[in-house]
């Protein structure tokens, strides 16, 4: 084989391969969407967290606009601290916006989900949401009609 | 031992007796256990990798097996070390090399690859490539060996007349002991990896020395004893099984 | 008493294997640097083991992801969850199915044929040769191969992957009715650029380095005899698939651990 064809071959050999990985970079993953380095953070704190782990997805009227970064207990009321990673494209949330841990259907994964408030400024980097609602724990709802029916025919 | 400079020196001997262990000392490719191989006063043993490589240049070695790059054709095996150690423009490397293959009679076979040439060829394609860098010590391992009458007398010749022509030293290592002696300029006989013998082919063919006559005459038995290493033979078939 | 003898002269040998191929290794990284002046020499080698390999690679890698398709949807189909049959396939190709089988697969095909190249240029002291012309065999023939080797292998992890992908979307979008618009966005959805696709790019990178290096080694150290060749042939895709699943294990465990 002339080297000119031998050369022509591993030419589109790497393209070949570089091609694939941008393929797998944009349409199989989510380069396109959120850009994790790109974003602020705050935090937000709950009772109960429920089922959630890190890199669920945080949600503002059913859309993504970020994902958790991290979650953990607060060292003086035991409470579960939870970092959000928010797209800086969404820097526009009141701060009175209210965060809840929400199952996505009866039995799926967990995630944030905000619902935006009324107040004229902003949310900003390590900003705190104050209006919280836990998750809810299946088990928990389930024990607590159990035993408030136990109490009604008692 | 000496080998003198711009001559043909063989050094000859029977199978498994160092000859070509001699070669790679040499060449540096082995280090002895003891003693000392200068090439131009520098100490091969003791030289570092940069000096050694330095001092490889201006050597060459013809294989047994040739050692032509089988996935290279003809002109780029001779073309190697040219390539590999000058940064000269293409035309000049092909003028090169050109003249080489035609000193072995190639040229018109430069494009062939190893695996299409015969026996005879394939070796004078490694002398090609073997004086490609105009050395000033070419060695030999077993140049003669496997070759057709026609091929080997083309060897001969090539040996003697590369030698002349571009007034190098030569190292023939061999067993065969008409060739060695119709090329040689001196011998060297090892045996049992000690000389046994030296001096001009004529010397050599005349002398008394029962170890030199053996190899010399090519006699199956003599002071190289025809039986390998072995305890008495009736007592070894009346020995009982199960054997050692 | 013998079988304890056996298993002392088995660790030695094995241990003194482990140092020659580590100074191969240093070697050879030194003649990496001193090689890449030299281009086109690379270049051949990425042909050889690279492009000649591709084919291999994407005819497996749209079986894999075939089956995966089929696989996958009859296990979610229970569950009414098919719609996470791109996740499925996405998943299990970027962390595991596309670096691993790449790995084994370039163990065979190219591994096998630089370890056999490299065993018959000793048997017929080719290497020698260049000692004697005073070129440096590993620098002139190792390190060309390593490197090549070392690009080659993520290239086709990466064209494995996504073949398989688009093997999945034929079975499950063509053939079981699944929503092509689902299929992409349960993908995008579930698989991170860093933690998923990063990660199997390390992994075929470390692949890369492992098989190439077991390949090219056992090559050098063969035993210059056709028999010794083909032992040593035999070898190299032995040893690089266990190293391959091995590492891989290992691997896994550091990356998809957390949390």
């Amino acid at each position: 084989m002339s080297k000119n064809a031998l050369e022509l071959w591993v030419g589109l050999f790497v393209i070949a391969g570089l091609a694939a990985a941008a393929m797998l970079a944009l349409r199989v993953g989510n380069l396109s969407t959120v850009n994790v380095a790109d974003a602020y953070k705050v935090t937000a704190s709950f009772g109960n967290v429920g089922g959630l782990n890190v890199k669920a997805p945080v949600t503002m009227a059913g859309v993504k606009i970020g994902r958790v970064s991290n979650i953990q207990i607060d060292r003086e009321d035991y409470s579960a601290i939870v970092e959000l990673s928010i797209d800086r494209r969404y820097n526009n949330l009141p701060t009175d916006t209210s965060a809840a841990v929400l199952t996505s259907g009866l039995l799926g994964a967990q995630y944030v989900g905000l619902e935006p408030g009324g107040q004229e400024a902003y949310l900003k980097q390590g900003d705190r949401i104050e209006i919280t609602q836990s998750a809810v724990v299946l088990e928990q709802l389930i024990g607590q009609m159990l035993f408030s029916k136990a109490q009604g025919d008692g | 031992m000496t080998i003198p400079r711009g001559k043909v020196t063989a050094i000859m001997g029977p199978s498994g007796c160092g000859k070509s262990t001699l070669l790679n000392f040499m060449g540096g490719r082995l280090k002895p256990d003891s003693g000392d191989i200068r090439v131009n006063e520098a100490s091969v043993p003791s030289l570092n990798r940069r000096d050694l490589y330095a001092l490889r240049r201006q050597m060459g070695m013809m294989f047994q097996s040739s050692a032509l790059l089988t996935d290279l054709s003809v002109f780029e095996n001779v073309a190697f070390p040219i390539r590999e150690h000058t940064a000269l423009p293409d035309e000049l490397v092909r003028n090169l090399v050109l003249s080489k293959l035609q000193m072995v009679g190639l040229r018109g076979a430069r494009h062939l690859m190893p695996a299409e040439l015969s026996g005879g060829m394939t070796r004078r394609v490694a002398l090609a490539r073997a004086i490609a860098l105009d050395p000033m010590l070419v060695m030999y391992d077993e140049p003669f060996t496997g070759l057709d009458p026609i091929s080997l007398g083309v060897i001969v010749k090539l040996i003697r007349e590369v030698n002349d022509a571009l007034n190098m030293t030569s190292v023939v290592v061999t067993h065969d002991v008409a060739e060695g002696c119709s090329i040689a300029d001196y011998v060297y006989l090892l045996g049992a990896g000690k000389v046994i013998g030296e001096g001009s082919p004529e010397q050599m063919s005349g002398t008394t020395l029962p170890e030199v006559r053996q190899f010399m005459d090519g006699l199956p038995d003599g002071p190289v004893a025809y039986h390998y290493p072995a305890r008495d033979y009736k007592e070894d078939l009346f020995k009982e099984w199960p054997d050692d | 008493m013998t079988s304890i003898r056996l298993l002392g002269r088995w660790v030695i040998y094995s241990v003194q294997r482990l140092g020659r191929a580590t100074v191969f290794l240093m070697s050879t990284l030194v003649g990496v640097f001193l090689i890449l002046r030299r281009f086109p020499l690379i270049v051949q080698q990425v042909f050889a083991v690279g492009v000649l390999t591709v084919l291999i690679i994407v005819v497996s890698g749209l079986f894999v992801g075939m089956v995966l398709g089929l696989q996958g949807y009859n296990t979610l189909v229970d569950f009414g969850a098919e719609s996470s049959l791109g996740l499925v396939v996405a998943l299990s190709l970027t962390r595991e199915l596309g670096p691993v089988l790449t790995a084994l697969l370039f163990a065979g095909r190219a591994g096998s044929a630089l370890t056999a190249e490299i065993g018959l240029m000793k048997a017929t002291s080719q290497l020698a040769g260049m000692e004697m012309m005073a070129v440096d065999p590993i620098e002139r023939v190792m390190a060309p191969r390593f490197l090549a080797g070392f690009i080659a292998l993520p290239l086709l992890a990466a064209m494995f992957t996504a073949i398989g992908v688009l093997g999945g979307y034929l079975i499950g979008v063509g053939l079981l009715g699944v929503d092509s618009g689902v299929y992409w966005t349960s993908m995008q959805e579930g698989v991170d650029v860093y933690d998923d696709i990063m990660n199997g790019v390390i992994k075929s990178v470390v692949f890369g380095f492992v098989v190439t290096w077991i390949a090219v080694f056992e090559g050098y150290d063969a035993v210059p005899t056709s028999e010794g060749v083909s032992r040593a042939t035999t070898r190299t895709v032995v040893i690089a698939s266990l190293a391959v699943l091995g590492l891989d294990f290992i691997l896994t465990s550091l990356m998809f651990n957390e949390v």
